[in-house]
């Protein structure tokens, strides 16, 4: 029994507008569990934009700030600034972004708030594609994915950008990876976040059932998948340079992970073995900054 | 009340900001859903593996709270014999455990027996039912004996057990040795039994030459016979009514009493089973060489396996494939020899088992001091109550609870047809029980049968039979047993089975010290910690974290959770997250 | 007191006596020394804000939105390219309600580059729901910007105060710069009803659907139409706290015009002379001067030209297959009026050119010799 997590306020609603099995609202209610109340929510375009509800309505019991695509990080300082000179700096600010609200057009004012340090927390919740207007490939598409914008005849090529590196290459205080398969691992995470001042950034594996074209049942599944073949490791950097892995993968192959979906079926033998080579080869480029050959975290 | 949809009268009714003044939780999504889960707990493997329907998983998780004296009442509400089942059993519920396909079964027997050192007899007497008035006779206090005689002073009935021996226990007393079953245990379990309020008349054997017959037994409103198998079978070989051979029985009997027959230094036993076994240990304490000869090979053993594996670590011969064919003996009459033949394993018989067949032209003699033989046993035509219908080898007929041909005898335990094991006249025991209360109150079975059932290996639930409410069952109304596959083994980490300590072999030999040591707190807590309570819901949380519709929602410590179907969208992960298959997935109907 | 400043440095007085509290904003010439010297101002405690050093003019005008959003009085500066790259955040501001208040210092947009004068560059901004004005000198520089924060937070819409490159941004001029106990008498302290506030958690700006999105949008029209009074009313307020007189339009000697020159910005000071003289001369002609573009001031421009033969606008801007942009909004107010002048449109002065005395009064001169105007004139 997760007894914390039974008396912490229930800061999200029932009635939103997510998809059946839609990783989304799991890691927002997640983190704002580990939130809080006092906090303030930042949203660019993005699934919440529409899950959240339409005027005049809201599915969270903090206040939303809807913003433009590219603007969480930017909106996100501004909101910390009026607060810190109205004497208000207990009250969190959060940052609620998609992928492509992160990795593609809010780079820049995501990259502003990094370097300026603002005390803001950054979540991005990333269902590797431009879910909400129907599954276009975004700069967090993996490798060889099918979307709308890249037909299984073209699929995506190259790799996923990579966010946290760029985000620890701000030197930021606080950098981590989530996932909602991981839901103590993630608050604990967030809740990190919120402790250390300055920017602090939480990238969270999100899948999305229609877009990853999986059952909405296998949401949670898919996620720990994507940590135990090593596709999406769970680890977190201070200040740019610690690192330390979270939780241990069970080793998986990642075809495992891949058949899994219906966005990788086009896939051929090759393709998964050229996937499963560059995985392990980022995998040994994780472990060498963890400098480490055994692992703080468990298995769940 | 749930938030309503907000209406604008008019433009200027309107904020001039887009503002919200509600939350969503107007918008029913339960309207979207094609799937509904629901929480149904389901059985365990493992319960279902145990002919006494043990609550199993419950009892770990008990221990796993530190609860140790509820953890063991738990196991008394569905076996009085808790003790000494977590010494003896030979556990078919570890077979069952989907862990085994994890990493290690649990080591539910070591458990049981830990429960059972937290026993705490106050407990008891707070469970019974009011007098009935009723009087029931056991005859037989042996496992199936004193089983029935606890849960029918449990349902209020009076009960007086009628033992032949001295001392109540039958075969748990006269047949297993103490190295297995220690007498002070087995004499605890039968005073909590004797707490209940159950009169044990020894030293009076039942039927014909005996000291009271059927007819005599005056002011009782049902029997039940649990007199056990104790006569064994005849080799029927020439020179079997030699000086120097005797039964299993007769030397486990004799020893238990505290005899110690004169052997001679050479033993051969004859058989395979556990009375085999348990002779061939015994005789090993008394200081003589053991040899256990078996006309099949170890594979086929009927003997618990782990009985014939300390057999052979404690320094018994074992002789597969070898039958009997004469006994030698002297001029004095007594043995000198056994005469053996070699066999060799044929086509399988109705057992399933494959047939031996002799090889001629094989034979080859052993000179021995004493044969023991210990190839089956019978129960005692004479000491049965007249007129009860009996199979071909003289065992009671009885129904599918217990009930004999005559009217208000019940019968159960090894004088019936099935497997003679202590768990399954336990069981036995238990089924009598139900069936002689529902006897008395002149109730139907059929719908007893149903409430009291557990899984589908036959196993029963007295606290269901006492609950008499579906609702109040452990597993719901479900008879749907959960398998490996069904589980969510990602919540489960790898952590080996405890390995059970034993005395020193030396040790074991200077007398009849019990051989498997018990589980200190914190073994038991990490072995129970293993148990995956397949099946049954422990309140992990997994369905309320990781709902993404905020739609599931405990209800308090131990009141399980509810689901909002307003608003649950049916995405089903819920069900796909639960650890243990205690939530199910089902159509939504049109 | 009065000080000899740069226009530039006229708008960050204003902004430090207007208190803003959070100021976020991105270098570009030729504002950029607007939110140097507020940097200054923060840094020496002059002024309590946040200044937030963005990397972006959009970044600017996203993070004062949230400020604003948060209850603080903001402020942010730009011109040219830093203003088009905010123009989807300008429609954002103003569907937010939110009373930003924004200095643009025109200039011309590239390519090729340039970083002289011209109002394409604010007019482009036309239809994103901001009030613009355009001043004149730099005494007119900080009065509009107190005037602005008024107006803003009264009506809960953004005001863009727009100057001309060089002209006033970098030239200094006497300018009289309130007391803050003065400011503070005509600028109450901002305290909006509604913002971000974890004790009263609402979302702002959600999805709004058919069925009220233009109702929103009603509400948004009907707030301009009653801005051109409320500006009105603070133009007076600002006469009656600091002496100085500004309306929605000012109008010079048309009283008795038969013709009248109309321009806003600084070229109204040479027009000004030019019409000085031409009067001198006999000339029939009178200087109407727009300052309010948005809302505009329709009422008022009718009252201001009806009857008269001729009105000449110039203008220091181009839409592009259309003409100049005072001069169509003009043609447009006037359409329904049935004394109304005909309409001499001139689009001069264009990326920095000079427009000087002389070269209005030839303007002048021409329209008043010409019959018929041309569609569109372009003065090379």
């Amino acid at each position: 029994m997760m007894t914390r997590f039974r008396e912490e306020e229930e800061l999200m609603t029932s009635g939103h507008l997510a998809c059946q099995g839609c990783g989304g609202p799991i890691a927002m209610r997640l983190a704002l569990k580990a939130l809080g109340e006092d906090t303030i929510c930042v949203i660019p375009a993005c699934c919440w934009t529409i899950i959240s509800g339409p005027f005049p309505y809201s599915a969270l019991k903090v206040p939303i700030m809807h913003t433009a695509f590219e603007t969480a990080g930017a909106a996100a300082s501004g909101v910390r600034a009026a607060l810190d000179i109205q004497g208000r700096s207990h009250t969190k600010v959060l940052a609620w972004a998609g992928d492509g609200g992160t990795f593609d057009i809010g780079l820049q004012s995501l990259s502003g708030a990094a370097e300026r340090n603002d005390d803001i927390i950054y979540i991005c919740y990333d269902n590797e594609a431009y879910m909400n207007t129907g599954v276009q490939r975004s700069s967090a598409t993996p490798d060889r994915a099918w979307t709308t914008t890249t037909p299984s005849g073209h699929p995506k090529r190259g790799p996923k950008k990579n966010i946290v590196e760029i985000m620890a290459a701000h030197k930021t205080p606080y950098v981590a990876t989530a996932s909602v398969a991981y839901p103590e691992d993630l608050m604990r995470k967030v809740r990190r976040a919120a402790e250390t001042r300055g920017t602090t950034f939480v990238h969270v594996l999100s899948p999305c059932p229609p877009g990853w074209r999986i059952d909405s049942e296998a949401s949670i599944r898919i996620a720990r998948l994507a940590t135990d073949s090593k596709v999406f490791p769970i680890y977190e950097v201070e200040n740019g340079e610690k690192y330390q892995i979270n939780v241990k993968p069970r080793d998986i192959p990642v075809a495992e992970y891949l058949k899994a979906q219906g966005r990788f079926n086009h896939l051929a033998a090759e393709d998964i073995a050229e996937i499963q080579r560059k995985i392990d080869h980022e995998w040994r480029r994780l472990m060498q900054k963890a400098m480490m050959d055994s692992y703080s975290g468990s298995h769940y | 009340m749930k938030q309503q949809r907000i209406t604008f009268q008019n433009v200027d009714d309107l904020p001039n900001v887009v503002v919200s003044l509600g939350t969503m939780e107007w918008n029913h999504t339960g309207s979207w859903r094609y799937l509904r889960p629901r929480h149904e707990n389901k059985v365990p493997a493992c319960s279902n593996a145990c002919p006494a329907g043990n609550d199993i998983e419950g009892f770990i998780r008990l221990i796993g709270e530190n609860r140790f004296a509820e953890a063991w009442l738990k196991l008394k509400e569905e076996n009085p014999l808790t003790r000494t089942c977590g010494r003896v059993c030979f556990h078919p519920c570890e077979a069952g455990c989907n862990r085994a396909h994890f990493d290690m079964p649990v080591s539910i027997n070591a458990l049981e027996r830990f429960a059972g050192e937290h026993a705490d007899r106050n407990l008891l007497a707070k469970t019974a039912r009011p007098a009935s008035g009723k009087q029931v006779a056991v005859i037989g206090s042996g496992p199936a004996g004193l089983t029935a005689a606890f849960y029918l002073a449990r349902l209020g009935h009076g009960v007086t057990v009628f033992e032949a021996m001295a001392e109540p226990g039958g075969v748990l007393r006269y047949g297993i040795p103490a190295h297995r079953l220690p007498r002070a245990v087995l004499d605890d379990e039968i005073a909590d039994i004797a707490s209940m309020g159950v009169t044990f008349r020894c030293g009076v054997r039942l039927g014909s030459g005996g000291d009271l017959s059927y007819a005599e037994l005056v002011g009782y409103d049902a029997v039940f016979v649990a007199i056990g198998a104790h006569e064994s079978r005849r080799l029927g070989l020439p020179g079997e009514d030699a000086k120097g051979v005797m039964s299993g029985l007769h030397l486990l009997r004799l020893v238990a009493a505290g005899t110690r027959p004169r052997l001679g230094t050479r033993v051969a036993v004859i058989g395979g089973g556990n009375t085999a076994c348990d002779a061939a240990r015994v005789l090993l304490r008394l200081g003589t060489r053991v040899g256990l000869y078996y006309r099949r090979s170890r594979a086929e053993m009927p003997a618990f396996k782990d009985e014939i594996d300390e057999a052979i670590r404690e320094g018994v011969e074992l002789h597969e494939l070898c039958a009997p064919v004469a006994i030698s003996t002297n001029a004095t009459g007594a043995v000198t020899a056994i005469r053996l033949i070699r066999m060799k394993l044929g086509e399988p018989d109705d057992s399933g088992r494959r047939q031996p067949h002799p090889i001629p032209g094989s034979e080859l003699e052993v000179p021995v001091d004493t044969v023991v033989a210990a190839i089956g046993e019978l129960a005692d035509p004479g000491a049965l109550p007249p007129g009860v219908e009996v199979t071909g080898d003289g065992s009671v007929r009885v129904d599918d609870l217990g009930r004999a041909s005559v009217e208000a005898v019940f019968s159960g335990g090894d004088v019936t047809p099935g497997p003679r094991t202590v768990v399954d006249a336990i069981a036995a025991g238990k089924r009598a029980a139900v069936a002689v209360d529902l006897y008395l109150a002149g109730a139907e079975k059929a719908e007893a049968a149903k409430v009291m059932r557990v899984g589908l290996g036959g196993g029963i639930s007295m606290s269901q039979y006492l609950e008499r409410s579906l609702a109040h069952e452990r597993y719901g109304d479900s008879e749907h047993v959960v398998t490996f596959d069904e589980l969510n083994t990602a919540y489960f980490e790898s952590q080996p089975r405890h390995r059970l300590k034993r005395l020193t072999v030396e040790s074991r030999l200077s007398g009849f010290a019990e051989v498997n040591a018990g589980l200190t707190d914190r073994e038991a807590l990490v072995e129970a910690a293993r148990c995956f309570h397949c099946g049954v819901c422990t309140e992990c949380d997994n369905c309320y974290v990781f709902c993404p519709d905020v739609a599931v929602r405990p209800l308090g410590e131990g009141k399980g959770y509810e689901i909002d179907y307003d608003y649950c969208k049916g995405c089903g992960i819920c069900v796909a997250e639960c650890p243990r298959a205690s939530m199910s997935l089902a159509g939504e109907e049109a | 007191m009065r000080k000899v400043i740069m226009g530039n440095h006229a708008a960050s007085h204003a902004v430090r006596l207007a208190r803003a509290q959070v100021i976020a904003a991105y270098p570009i010439t030729p504002q950029t020394q607007i939110v140097e010297e507020l940097s200054e101002m923060c840094a020496s405690g002059q002024l309590a804000a946040k200044f937030l050093k963005v990397e972006s003019e959009h970044s600017a005008m996203a993070s004062i939105i949230a400020a604003s959003s948060t209850g603080v009085r903001t402020f942010t500066a730009t011109s040219s390219q830093g203003l088009a790259l905010m123009h989807e955040l300008l429609h954002w501001a103003s569907g937010a309600r939110l009373p930003l208040v924004m200095v643009n210092v025109n200039r011309a947009l590239a390519a090729g580059w340039n970083i002289w004068t011209e109002q394409t560059d604010s007019l482009a901004q036309r239809d994103t729901g901001w009030c613009q004005l355009y001043v004149e000198d730099n005494q007119e520089v900080l009065d509009t910007v107190l005037q602005a924060y008024r107006v803003a937070e009264q009506i809960a819409l953004p005001v863009m105060v727009c100057y001309d490159a060089f002209i006033l941004s970098h030239t200094y001029e006497p300018v009289d710069i309130p007391d803050q106990d003065r400011v503070d008498a005509f600028l109450p302290v901002f305290s909006p009803t509604r913002l971000l506030d974890p004790l009263n958690p609402c979302s702002f700006s959600a999805l709004v659907q058919p069925e009220h999105y233009m109702e929103m949008r009603y509400r948004i029209q009907q707030s301009m139409d009653e801005a051109i009074g409320v500006f009105r009313t603070a133009g007076e307020e600002l006469h009656r706290h600091f002496g100085r007189r500004y309306g929605n339009l000012e109008t010079v000697a048309t009283d008795d015009a038969e013709v009248v020159l109309v321009t806003a910005a600084s070229m109204t000071g040479p027009a000004r002379l030019a019409v000085r003289k031409l009067r001198a001369e006999g000339v029939p002609i009178g200087l109407l001067k727009v300052r309010l573009f948005r809302p505009f001031p329709t009422a008022e421009v009718r009252a201001a030209l009806a009857g008269k033969k001729k009105a000449i606008i110039v203008d220091r801007n181009i839409s592009f297959g259309k003409g100049g942009i005072f001069a169509d909004e003009i043609r447009a107010a006037m359409s329904n009026v049935d004394e109304r002048p005909k309409i001499f449109g001139y689009v001069a002065g264009l990326g920095g050119r000079d427009i000087t005395p002389a070269f209005l009064e030839a303007i002048a001169r021409e329209a008043l010799e010409k019959e018929d105007p041309p569609e569109l004139e372009m003065k090379l």
